[in-house]
């Protein structure tokens, strides 16, 4: 499946014996922020070594089967765990990153997100109006525009939030030419997503970049104040195991995009220095539940733009820092991903699976990390060396959670729905008949760690970004306080959750960034807008 | 990866563990009789009393020969990367209760669907990190080894002797217990089960799936 290697790509599974090369500048990650990066450092004249843990996918290998794509483009198969097994992680691990299977819904950062940065955690330059640029080049590269388009899955949210009288919004998205097929979580088959695959790193090869697939940043060696090098040990084609190759990259300059499990687990591998212990902690996921609504019509979930309309009604029900507020999508629904997120057996399995056509699934995303009793989880190293993500469930997020289900179930009850259904393990597989009695069920349901299904596709935090090297790892700009060629351009460096879905969040600080770092790191070229 | 290095590692004894754990509640409830939760203080005290006999059970676990696997009728003549001979004794009797009412009616089908399930398992496990094939690994030993399968499972006889109703009861059992270690081994059961099947294309019909659309 991977692509067969060029001059300018090395596929590290097929590599015989021990490489080392160098650079201007290596990228490890090539999600977001470091597909962002490496389009905007080669532009600037730098050379630029990607280095990325999965394979390199196209449209060509798209198939549209769950079967096929969990395996080869997801971390763990698509079940990446919290260190308790209680949240499940959808996070990309091939070329591209999370770009490659993400749903397409890119927001700006709320407002009053960029604020609390500044106000509360001292990061310098985020204002609305200082990252409004950056938003708008990200924009523009990626083709990202509100998407008029509502599969039935998604107007059922549309039509019971204006019902309600909620907001509710077309959601933009990073496509061109869609074709509205409804598996974008699997690669997008016809190149309609405008993916990192598809832009950015296509673009930085053309520039001379050389990306390194099939290769895991193993530790950073570091001399005095200095990052000297880079070694990256080859795995074999499921991107798993080693295959016994190494690969060691020098380079002037270093930034990490591996995403907020896997660049503070580098940092740790590797014992960079970190004399406040800010490393890997404060870590975000905007955890997620579900609620399903089983409606009279065919809904056929699984076809049509996985997300197109979305609420702000709760984002911020009780303040920027108040009560836990939250975000309501729809999430697309294909057979394995319902299968493992229905925890019964047997008839009752059976029964909840037959249902599929009818189904609604609402999602509602906690906006997590603004209040003191919501310090997110901490990444720390398994005797491996793998990083691991211990998210601990507390009353506060607990209370958004439940408060999430009754609204979700309100919007779906308003929408038409038969029966609800909040996805638990205690709740009535085949739902509840009106929002009277979803809501007593939802008010006596137990909220404990695996008997509450919880899902995140958003990795934030762990090394956050900040003027006070007490309270951050990396500075405004990016650069890590205590090294001085070291910089981390992904989600990793955002102080709080963001309180929207992430990627354009990390396109544009990261090409604020990248842009910054061409400069200091001697680029020739103005960088392409 | 042999079962050796795996059950030395490090994962191996974070399930252990929590196998001690579970080893002790079973001794003190009645293994169809959910504990009540008890302080952590307490609880902590009690979990030290009785590690060292746990760890001395689990040990005897590991030590003792893999259960019994004589070619049971319907077993996929299949070798496998990762599930051993009587980790595909104990599925052949879990996969049809786990995925009762989903599976073809026809013997003959069903038998295929239940071959192809095995092998989507074990793909699955062979694309999961080193650390999570360890847990799937310490799961199954719980499962196969006949100590564990009685005091963790619930299941005292040997699996290819088991009833549909005794594997329906140790799947209700670890679902609903308040252990977090036998929720986390029934979830984990239930994914690799059910997602087998799901990505299979002969799930779809009967859910109301006709596939990925075409692309002209």
């Amino acid at each position: 499946m991977a692509k067969p290697d060029n001059e300018n790509v090395i596929t590290g599974s097929k590599l015989a014996a021990d490489r080392t090369l160098s650079a201007d500048v290596i990228i490890i990650g090539t999600g977001a922020g470091g597909g962002t990066a490496a389009e905007i450092l080669s532009a600037a004249g730098l050379k630029v070594v990607m280095l990325e843990e999965g394979g390199y996918y196209q449209a060509k290998d798209f198939r549209m089967q769950e079967a096929e794509a969990y395996p080869a483009l997801y971390y763990e198969v698509g079940a990446r765990k919290t260190k308790d097994k209680s949240i499940t992680i959808l996070q990309g691990r091939a070329v591209g990153g999370s770009t490659t299977v993400n749903w397409t819904s890119c927001f700006r950062t709320p407002p009053e997100t960029l604020t609390h940065w500044t106000k509360t955690f001292g990061v310098k330059g985020y204002s609305e109006s200082e990252m409004a640029p950056w938003f708008e080049r990200m924009e523009k590269r990626l083709n990202i525009e509100p998407w008029p388009i509502r599969n039935p899955a998604n107007d059922v949210l549309y039509r019971g939030a204006k019902k309600l009288g909620w907001v509710v919004e077309a959601i933009p998205r990073n496509v061109k030419a869609c074709r509205n097929l409804g598996y974008c979580g699997m690669g997008c088959p016809v190149d309609a997503k405008q993916s990192m695959t598809v832009t950015t790193i296509p673009a930085a090869l053309a520039n001379g970049a050389v990306l390194v697939t099939q290769a895991r940043a193993q530790t950073l060696e570091i001399k005095g104040d200095r990052v000297v090098a880079v070694n990256a040990i080859a795995l074999k084609e499921n991107s798993v195991e080693p295959s016994g190759v190494k690969i060691r990259i020098e380079a002037p300059h270093v930034v990490l995009a591996g995403g907020a499990i896997n660049t503070p687990g580098l940092l740790l591998r590797s014992k960079v220095p970190d004399p406040h212990e800010r490393v890997g902690k404060r870590t975000f996921l905007h955890v997620t539940n579900v609620s399903a609504a089983i409606m009279p019509e065919k809904i056929d979930p699984f076809y049509g733009a996985p997300q197109s309309v979305y609420s702000n009604q709760f984002l911020f029900r009780d303040g920027v820092a108040g009560k836990l507020g939250y975000k309501i999508e729809i999430a697309p629904l294909h057979p394995i991903l319902i299968a493992v997120s229905t925890l019964s057996f047997g008839a009752e399995h059976a029964q909840s699976m037959a249902r599929l056509p009818h189904l609604s699934a609402a999602i509602a995303l906690m906006r997590d990390g603004f209040h003191d009793d919501s310090p997110g989880g901490s990444v720390s190293l398994l005797s491996d060396g793998s990083p691991v993500l211990d998210y601990p469930l507390t009353d506060y997020l607990w209370d958004g959670i439940r408060h999430s289900y009754s609204s979700m179930a309100e919007a779906q009850f308003a929408a038409g729905a038969s029966r609800v259904v909040p996805v638990h393990m205690d709740a009535r597989p085949d739902g509840y008949a009106s929002l009277a009695e979803t809501k007593t069920a939802i008010a006596n349901l137990s909220l404990k760690a695996l008997r509450t299904q919880l899902f995140s596709a958003h990795v934030m935090g762990g090394c956050a970004m900040g003027e006070d090297p007490k309270r951050s790892v990396v500075d405004s700009h990016g650069k890590h306080h205590q090294l001085a060629n070291l910089w981390i351009f992904d989600g990793s460096i955002f102080p709080t959750s963001v309180g929207a879905n992430p990627s354009l969040t990390i396109y544009a600080t990261a090409a604020r960034q990248a842009t910054q770092l061409a400069e200091i790191a001697g680029g020739k070229r103005k960088p392409a807008s | 990866m042999t079962r050796e290095t795996i059950s030395d590692g490090a994962l191996g004894a974070k399930w252990s563990n929590r196998c001690h754990h579970a080893i002790e509640k079973r001794a003190m409830h009645a293994p169809t009789t959910p504990s009540r939760p008890e302080k952590f203080g307490k609880e902590r005290r009690t979990f030290l009393k009785v590690g060292v006999a746990g760890s001395a059970l689990l040990l005897l676990g590991r030590w003792l020969p893999p259960a019994h696997a004589a070619d049971p009728v319907g077993a996929p003549q299949t070798t496998f990367a990762y599930l051993t001979a009587a980790d595909v004794v104990a599925l052949l009797r879990i996969v049809p209760i786990m995925l009762e009412g989903a599976l073809p009616q026809d013997r003959g089908q069903q038998n295929t669907a239940i071959g192809e399930i095995l092998r989507g398992v074990d793909l699955t496990i062979g694309h999961q990190a080193l650390s999570v094939r360890a847990e799937i690994r310490e799961l199954f030993d719980v499962l196969t080894k006949s100590v564990t399968r009685a005091l963790v499972a619930g299941i005292w006889k040997s699996w290819d002797k088991v009833s549909e109703q005794d594997v329906r009861d140790f799947l209700a059992s670890w679902r609903n217990s308040r252990l977090d270690m036998l929720r986390t081994g029934y979830i984990g059961l239930n994914n690799l089960i059910v997602g087998s099947w799901y990505g299979n294309p002969r799930s779809w019909a009967r859910i109301g799936y006709a596939g990925p659309p075409k692309i002209i």
